[in-house]
């Protein structure tokens, strides 16, 4: 009789140490997928830390605008000859978004004729205060902004 | 011969220069004498008027300019006998009447080279004579209007960028009120009592006057300081307008911009009144449009089309938000959606502005696109909802994973145990 059981008992402790074993695996893979992830953007964004890759210098020419959303809000980039703006292209009156009016050189809520100069500050209209500026990186031809 | 006429010229030339030095000295002691001395320590007005002039003209900005009661009141500040510094000879004018006040301020602020380096303005003067209180002043002679000295005080004038300066933007509307909130003198003018009460209300004086919004219109806003004169029915836009340029430059495209050119219709009042201006709402449509059209009429057809595009726009941004807010309690990120939302309330806003053209194709056009941004934005949050949805339902296989492993641990578990019991000296 246990001759007969032994082969049964076995096969059965194999299935569950394959059991383990497989599971073991996928548990293995899945701690490890989250440890790649973290070193994977690395490489790839480079080490320019809360700052958001918005475009390349390549997309926006002298005195052009970009407009990008981040963390659920609206942004203004800007190009001069010199350097690159960026401020919250929300309006500080009712909370339109603004847009850059490269004739003019101002940037002009379309709602109530809101007009702010390149630092951000009120030119005339009702906005009650200048716009919120953001710091501007450039890595490798990569326009950052930090929200 | 030679010797007396030499004499004769030396005796000439030495009557000269005594001539010379006597007038010299002479308009040296006059001049001493009547130069207004430079410090407040030397001023007899000072002196004797002391209680008034630590109280109400020390702090003010003419004494910090060293403008002195002379100045003003005229006057020999040099002497300390009251008879001798109030003698005619001095131009002492004591309290002077509103015609010399607003002449007196004149003589240094509509000088141009007196003003130059105060970056003071010098057409102060040249407004008031043609504002509607400089007109009864000085050509019917009223004394009862207002000069100078009613809104800017007497004594105690301070800059008009102090917060205490009664012309000071959030205290304008009390100043004015102090003449135009008096019935008696207001009765005599044919003039309205109630204007500051109305005006409280208004959303103008809750800004102004609550808030403490200098950027928002008080009294000289629309009616001009110096000038001030009501602006009449061609005028109201460009009052209006120096503020809300856009809804001016909407309203010229407008039916009835040629209407208000011909002074047929005042304009921004009509609708919103003026000096009680509520807060602008789309109902407006309906109860400012039948003041003139007959209701049903094609023209408050357009008020009413107008007002339906309006309210379906602002229940559907209000639809869009919660959506988004909803999604975002939830756990789903909705950060493209929250900047999608900016855009699409951008529309809406600017509705306000454009409807002032009354062009129902400039409307529509707002709302279509605000109306595309908001299907988008639905669209994207039913995906996402979907997507999380799937996600729950992946996590059924993972659980079930996580049991079957639970079971085969301790499946193992057991059979080890029971390997040891079976077997103590494998230990």
């Amino acid at each position: 009789m246990p001759s007969s059981s032994e082969p049964r008992s076995t096969s059965r402790r194999d299935f569950i140490d394959w059991i383990i074993k497989g599971g073991l695996l996928t548990t293995f893979a899945g701690m490890l997928f989250p440890a790649l992830a973290y070193l994977w953007p690395v490489t790839r964004r480079g080490p320019i830390h809360d700052m958001v890759e918005v475009g390349r210098e390549d997309e926006i020419q002298v005195w052009g605008s970009k407009k990008v959303v981040l963390g659920g809000s609206a942004f203004l980039v800007v190009r001069t000859p010199t350097e690159y703006k960026a401020f919250s292209a929300v309006c500080t009156h009712l909370g339109c978004i603004v847009y850059w009016d490269s004739d003019k050189k101002l940037i002009i809520c379309p709602c109530h004729a809101g007009l702010f100069d390149l630092d951000g500050r009120v030119v005339s209209g009702p906005p009650p205060r200048p716009l919120v500026s953001h710091l501007v990186s450039i890595v490798d031809g990569k326009i950052f902004v930090k929200p | 011969m030679t010797t007396d006429k030499t004499k004769v010229q030396l005796l000439s030339v030495l009557l000269h220069l005594f001539r010379v030095a006597f007038f010299s000295l002479f308009f040296l002691w006059q001049g001493l004498s009547t130069a207004a001395p430079q410090s407040v320590e030397e001023n007899a007005c000072v002196t004797c008027h002391s209680d008034i002039w630590e109280r109400e003209v020390q702090g003010s900005v003419h004494a910090r300019a060293n403008i002195l009661c002379q100045d003003c009141h005229g006057g020999d500040p040099t002497q300390l006998d009251i008879e001798a510094a109030k003698a005619p000879a001095t131009g002492f004018v004591g309290v002077p009447d509103k015609k010399k006040i607003a002449e007196t301020c004149g003589s240094c602020h509509a000088n141009v080279e007196v003003m130059n380096f105060y970056g003071i303005r010098t057409d102060q003067l040249a407004r008031y004579k043609t504002s509607g209180h400089g007109k009864k002043l000085f050509e019917e002679g009223k004394d009862q209007v207002a000069v100078c000295s009613d809104c800017h005080g007497h004594h105690h004038i301070l800059p008009i960028s102090d917060p205490n300066s009664s012309v000071y933007p959030t205290n304008i509307p009390k100043t004015c009120n102090q003449c135009h909130g008096n019935e008696a003198l207001m009765a005599g003018f044919g003039l309205p009592a109630d204007i500051f009460s109305k005006y409280q209300r208004s959303v103008h004086g809750k800004a102004v006057l609550e808030k403490k919004d200098v950027s928002a219109a008080n009294c000289t806003s629309c009616h001009g300081s110096h000038g001030a004169i009501p602006p009449g029915v061609r005028d109201i836009g460009a009052a209006c307008g120096k503020c809300h340029v856009n809804e001016k430059k909407y309203f010229l495209e407008s039916v009835h911009a040629p209407v208000a050119e011909g002074g047929n219709f005042s304009e921004c009042i009509a609708c919103h009144g003026n000096h009680e201006v509520h807060p602008a709402s789309k109902l407006l449509y309906r109860t400012a449009c039948i003041q003139c059209h007959a209701a049903g009429s094609p023209a408050a057809e357009v008020g009413e089309n107008l007002f339906r595009v309006l309210a379906q726009s602002e229940s559907e941004l209000k639809a869009a938000e919660a959506l988004v807010k909803g999604a975002s309690i939830e756990g789903i990120f909705v950060e493209e959606e929250m900047g999608a939302l900016e855009d699409a309330k951008t529309n809406v806003i600017s509705m306000a502005p454009v409807q002032h053209s009354l062009s129902a194709d400039r409307i529509s056009g707002l709302y279509e696109k605000f109306s595309e941004v908001a299907r988008e934005i639905k669209t994207r949050v039913h995906q996402k909802r979907e997507f999380l949805k799937w996600r729950k339902i992946a996590l059924i296989p993972i659980w079930i994973f996580v049991l079957l492993m639970a079971s085969a641990l301790w499946y193992k578990y057991k059979q080890l145990q029971s390997r040891r019991k079976g077997n103590p000296s494998s230990e």
